[in-house]
């Protein structure tokens, strides 16, 4: 290996290498710009109250956004993850008012997964297309979880309450927060370190090479919707230990939430270049959204255009920005194909 | 088998959800006592309106191959801002006006996103809701206050033997399948939702297409919310939610293809009158909301999947979303196209049915004159070259 | 069936042989006892004609479509390869032109992709990093960097990491199938050195390429099929080009463009200038004549394609246009098929037509303006037209209303050209139309493109074809970066003086 010619640098067009790195930049710099700005409302105060609140807005949301992170990165979207949230959430409160603690915590789970994997047969067997195909489930799963609860109530597990709300031990940091880094962590590991998580990326950027490698593609696509339905089954569980009860609207909101975080993270709609950190990111972000509103005195009906605007901003962005990027390749590209006839760099 | 003159659409599609309203108002009426009797049928009738209305503009978008969410808030706005002017004094024709203005150009604003900036339509609608949500809520400061001006009260709700608002409605059936077959802006609905960088190629106004289709879309749905409005005398938050759904639905289930280039107003028409007979049905009966939910989802799925089965819809889903089939999609060119069924292709004929008189008004054009076409029909079966272009997504955006 | 050539052998040193293949596509016979022997360790082309049946055989061998009959044998040994899995379990790997692998994952992830190394419960990328560095190592490949994402990768690196990643199985055969079509020459020389190094290694190499002399340089043997049969193998000394094409043609091609009348040529139709298709670039001018066929050569990427979809109003650019001494301003294809400026474009399915609407309406597409009033349309004067165009396109239909993805490739490409003909164009801009079109179809395309200039059209057309740049048009203008850096005329249309124009103009960048 020695005595061979130093390897030559390889061509490198701006911004390519690691094209998703630098999409969750943006959503890094969006949270301390936010955070920012927060403090500036709020007199320079960050205690653990503050905290608190924004995690515990914040947590939900990005397990909704990691769920369908993975959908969208195979090219599909899941519309149903707000009523499946909905379904864990009142699921996990009925079978506590009936006394099954932990176990109803399993049934729970099952259940979501089951959600999803009804999803990704549906996408991948009759053929319709997602969009469709997940407004429809949307539907049956509300009403689903409209028949098993009418209205708020039920009962949820106190150890659940304990783990999911509040503050570390007597520390200032909140438990949420933690989990936010836990559920960023796993995700990564699942993307980037599981044979599944390289499929899927595979899958999302192309399904003919994918299939040709001999990859799956019923397989992965439909995991990827069990995998959002497990997620939105975490969100749903999540938001009973803290609101402490079943509530068969809560779900509803969380679908824009979760599309938002997603684009605002960089994960692109056409799949194949996203990444788990953006989209948790990118729940943070919205949180720190509706924060910054409530700080700045600003009533919370404001959230909703400013949400609004920013996914629509978000994805413009993303896509100037890719656009700038392929720009640019094409320049470099242009050049190096004709000078290394001449052994040029 | 032959169509008619003009029309591109089959009659069988037109005719099969037709048929499946005349069921449905047969079963219904004999499970249901009482179903069938004039006033039934003119309440009906009037919930049936309310929705084909606000799904004309969700038809045309899908036409396009796109989707428009924000139809839930462009409705409640409309509504909000129609009993909240009337507050305010305003002239009941004038905040009427104000109201489509401000649908319109809801709309509008969605398709520059769209057409414009590339925005995929998920998101820019999705936004758009979102946005209106807003601008409702802090309008009305949580509750709308307000009653609807009377002209349209009695539109929405008044007429006696048949309900103006389905004299509306089937005005404006008219007026929509007339656009759709004849006009320019008709046919390039079609292309554009068929191809949209083909049709950008051959000079079609495509950005016009998509912006004037959204405007109409958000056009609509505030007419929906005005003659809901109208129709319980004020508005309420939240009001538009249960219509998002609906829209989509009945565009589906009455074989209007999801992803554009085929379809029809009138079998959206019969959609509409489908699931309003079988929702009134499934409540006389005892069904409640609940129930109800889960088997709309259950008959969008199923309608989406018969429509899909019945038409060559089944290639180029295959060719956009993979499913079972998906990754099989380039080897199975030749196969398609040698011997494989299709609508109306199969063995080319000779002569055939284009034996159609040919005018003299038409000059042939100059290079018409030269009688050197003789093209080779073999085809070159499977050449590793050509793929066909994945569609309409951000990545894949014509120049 | 096997007739001159290298000598009959007992099947001892074949690594690939398939004899008496048939495979038929419901009505179509793609392949009638089709034969084909590879000796171990040497490179074998496989040449025809589209339709020949090439694509259908490659396709067998690579698992994807399985043969109605026939016998299949890999280094002696008999196999069913019925899959892509069989395929690889039998030896075979297969590399096509369109690139199988995932442009946002890095090459060492592509190499690895189905079989990752793991470290305990995870997958390790350090790992997969040190296998792709020895993969790419062992075909001399140093010098693609296995952490690079693919996207960021010139196109031959590309099809080199494409090779590389066939051969991870280890394969005994190796087919290439196109896979040089988008490639320059300097790209396909390298290329030929990494499948000489394959060969070297004892890997079979079946290749698979329109081009001749590619075929000349690179094969030691060659088998010729002709309408899904096998005509002959023979070794690479043993038959030059000619008569390989006319085995190929089933017939003798002897002069192949229709006379030129550049001479007859005067008048000016567009006179273009200040033309800049890119910011920074220094701006150029170009003339275009009434009734002559001008050509746009250069390596592929130049900007050829940039400058015909910009003077057509569809991509990026700018510059002045000037028609019969008029400014005019082409911002959209419709402004451009208002000024008769007409674009052809290279993917007939992608951007020329629209496959789920009737043949009707995809003929009328481009004239609908002029059959409407203000935005009504004339649908009886639509039919008409419509028929008339059938008719003289003799194309054979059922009805004027079937979707036009029920019709042949070749009846397509007339309904793409009929749609832009109607408009009665005055400049007529093809872009590479004759890409992966036999022979016979090639003829009456050059005979359309010459009767069309004489009867007054301006044709410009660009072709990655110099043969046919040369053969057909009257004047050739070599582009390089964007710009046009060569005019040739008259006598001075030649392929050396086009092919040196390409690469003259490569200088060392500053």
């Amino acid at each position: 290996m020695s005595a061979e010619p130093q390897r030559e640098r390889p061509a490198r067009a701006v911004g390519l290498t690691r094209p998703t790195w630098h999409r969750s930049y943006t959503s890094g710099a969006l949270v301390a710009l936010l955070f920012l700005i927060y403090l500036s409302r709020s007199g320079w105060t960050f205690g653990g109250i503050e905290a608190l609140g924004i995690t515990n807005d914040a947590l939900p949301l990005a397990l909704a956004a990691v769920g369908e992170t993975f959908v969208i990165l195979t090219n599909g979207i899941d519309l149903s993850i707000g009523s499946m949230i909905t379904i864990s959430n009142v699921t996990l409160a009925v079978l506590d008012s009936h006394g099954f603690g932990a176990f109803g915590l399993v049934i729970v789970l099952a259940i979501g997964a089951a959600a999803g994997l009804i999803n990704g047969l549906i996408v991948c067997f009759m053929r319709i297309p997602p969009l469709i195909a997940t407004l429809a489930t949307s539907s049956i799963y509300l009403g689903f979880s409209l028949m098993i609860l009418p209205s708020p109530g039920g009962t949820v597990p106190q150890w659940l309450s304990n783990w999911t709300t509040g503050d570390i031990s007597s520390s200032n940091f909140p438990i949420a927060g933690l989990w936010l880094v836990v559920t960023m962590v796993v995700g990564w590991v699942v993307l980037r370190r599981t044979n599944f998580g390289i499929r899927l990326q595979a899958l999302g950027g192309s399904e003919s090479s994918s299939w040709s490698a001999g990859i799956s593609v019923v397989r992965v696509r439909i995991l990827a919707y069990v995998a959002a339905g497990l997620c939105s089954a975490l969100a749903g569980v999540v938001l009973g230990g803290l609101t402490q009860s079943g509530d068969p609207t809560i779900g509803a909101v969380y679908l824009l939430g979760a599309v938002a975080a997603v684009v605002v993270g960089g994960t692109s709609l056409a799949g194949g270049v996203g990444t788990i950190a953006g989209s948790v990111l990118g729940a943070v972000v919205l949180s720190l959204v509706s924060a910054v509103l409530l700080v700045s005195g600003l009533s919370a009906n404001y959230q909703y255009i400013v949400t609004g605007v920013i996914v629509i901003g978000a994805l413009l962005a993303h896509s100037v920005q890719t656009k700038l990027s392929s720009i640019a390749a094409e320049r470099s590209r242009r050049f190096v194909s004709v000078s290394t006839t001449d052994g040029q760099q | 088998m032959k169509q008619g003159p003009h029309s591109y659409v089959r009659p069988v599609e037109v005719a099969v959800p037709y048929a499946l309203v005349v069921v449905a108002l047969v079963a219904a009426g004999i499970a249901v006592p009482g179903f069938l009797s004039s006033s039934h049928l003119s309440a009906l009738s009037i919930t049936a309106a309310y929705i084909g209305i606000i799904a004309i503009g969700q038809t045309m978008v899908l036409l396009l191959g796109g989707i428009d969410l924000s139809v839930p808030y462009m409705l409640n706005l409309a509504a909000v801002l129609l009993v909240g002017l009337q507050l305010s004094h305003v002239a009941a024709g004038t905040d009427f006006l104000i109201v489509i203005g401000l649908g319109l150009g809801a709309g509008l604003i969605n398709g520059l996103g769209v057409a414009l900036l590339d925005i995929a339509p998920l998101v820019m609608t999705l936004g758009m809701n979102s946005i209106l949500e807003g601008v409702a809520l802090i309008y009305s400061n949580g509750s709308p206050q307000g009653n609807a001006p009377n002209f349209v009260t009695t539109l929405s709700t008044g007429g006696t033997t048949v309900p103006y608002v389905v004299i509306l409605w089937f005005v404006l059936l008219v007026i929509v399948t007339l656009a759709l077959v004849f006009t320019r802006f008709g046919r390039s609905v079609y292309a554009v939702g068929s191809n949209r960088r083909a049709s950008d190629l051959s000079g079609l106004p495509v950005k016009r297409t998509i912006m004037t289709a959204y405007a109409i879309s958000g056009l609509t749905a505030a007419l929906g919310g005005i003659l809901l409005a109208g129709y319980s005398g004020q508005a309420y938050l939240g009001m538009g939610d249960a219509y998002l759904l609906p829209s989509i639905a009945v565009v589906v289930i009455g074989g209007t293809s999801i992803l554009g280039g085929r379809g029809s107003y009138v079998q959206t028409v019969a959609g509409a009158l489908l699931i309003t007979i079988i929702e009134s049905a499934l409540i006389t009966v005892g069904v409640d909301q609940p129930g109800q939910d889960v088997l709309y989802g259950g008959v969008i799925l199923v309608m989406a999947y018969l429509n899909q089965v019945a038409v060559s819809d089944r290639r180029r889903h295959i060719a956009l979303f993979g499913g079972a089939m998906g990754p099989l999609r380039g080897w199975l060119q030749p196969v398609a196209r040698a011997g494989g069924a299709r609508d109306d292709g199969g063995e080319p004929t000779d002569e055939g049915d284009t034996a159609v008189k040919s005018d003299d008004k038409e000059e042939p054009a100059r290079w018409m004159r030269a009688d050197v076409w003789h093209w080779s029909q073999e085809e070159p079966a499977g050449s590793a070259g050509r793929r066909a272009r994945r569609f309409s997504t951000p990545a894949t955006r014509s120049s | 069936m096997i007739e001159a050539g290298a000598g009959v052998e007992d099947g001892a040193g074949e690594a690939l042989a398939a004899r008496g293949v048939h495979k038929r596509y419901g009505g179509i016979r793609a392949l009638e006892g089709a034969e084909i022997v590879a000796k171990s360790g040497e490179v074998h082309a496989l040449l025809g004609e589209n339709g020949a049946g090439k694509s259908t055989l490659v396709k067998i061998f690579a698992g994807v479509v399985r043969a109605d009959e026939g016998e299949i044998r890999v280094g002696g040994q008999a196999f069913t390869v019925g899959s892509p899995l069989d395929a690889r379990d039998a030896g075979i790997a297969t590399v096509y032109q369109e690139l199988s692998l995932i442009q946002q994952l890095s090459v060492a992830h592509n190499l690895v992709l189905t079989e990752f190394p793991r470290r305990g419960p995870l997958l390790s990328i350090q790992r997969a990093g040190q296998i792709a560095e020895a993969a790419l190592a062992r075909l001399g490949l140093t010098h693609i960097d296995p952490r690079a994402t693919v996207s960021s990768l010139p196109l031959d690196q590309r099809q080199m990491v494409e090779i590389t990643k066939a051969t991870m199985t280890r394969p005994q055969i190796l087919i290439l199938d196109e896979a040089t079509s988008s490639l320059n020459r300097a790209e396909v020389d390298r290329l030929f050195d990494l499948v000489r190094a394959l060969r070297d290694q004892g890997t079979t190499v079946l290749v698979i390429t329109h081009r001749m002399n590619e075929v000349w340089a690179l094969a030691d043997s060659m088998t010729i099929l002709r309408d899904g049969r096998t005509i002959g193998r023979y070794g690479i000394k043993e038959i030059d080009q000619r008569e390989a094409v006319s085995l190929m043609a089933g017939r003798d091609i002897t002069s192949v463009f229709p006379a030129k009348h550049s001479s007859e040529v005067d008048e000016v139709e567009l006179e273009l200038a200040n033309v800049r298709l890119r910011r920074g670039q220094t701006p150029w001018g170009l003339t275009l004549h009434r009734g002559e066929i001008l050509g746009l050569g250069g390596l592929q990427g130049q900007g050829q394609r940039d400058f015909l979809l910009w003077l057509y109003g569809a991509g990026p650019g700018s510059g002045d246009i000037t028609r019969h001494g008029k400014s005019i301003k082409v911002r959209r294809p419709g402004e451009a098929l208002r000024h008769g400026i007409v674009l052809i474009p290279e993917d007939r399915a992608a951007e020329g037509l629209h496959l789920n609407l009737p043949v009707r309406w995809n003929l009328a597409m481009a004239t609908l303006k002029r059959r409407s009033w203000f935005g009504v349309l004339a649908l009886s004067a639509e039919k008409a037209f419509a028929a008339a165009s059938v008719k003289q396109l003799a194309i054979r239909l059922t009805s004027l209303f079937q979707p036009v993805s029920s019709l042949s490739g070749g009846t397509q490409q007339k309904v793409v050209i009929g749609k832009f003909m109607a408009i009665d164009p005055s400049v007529v801009l093809f872009v590479d139309s004759t890409r992966g079109i036999d022979v016979q179809t090639k003829f009456e395309f050059y005979e359309m493109l010459r009767t069309l200039a004489r009867s007054g059209a301006t044709c410009v057309f660009y072709s990655s074809d110099t043969e046919e740049l040369v053969g057909l048009c009257d004047r050739v203008a070599v582009f390089h970066d964007g710009v046009p850096v060569l005019m040739l005329e008259g006598d001075g249309v030649t392929q050396d003086a086009v092919v040196g124009a390409s690469f003259a103009a490569v200088e060392v960048p500053a």
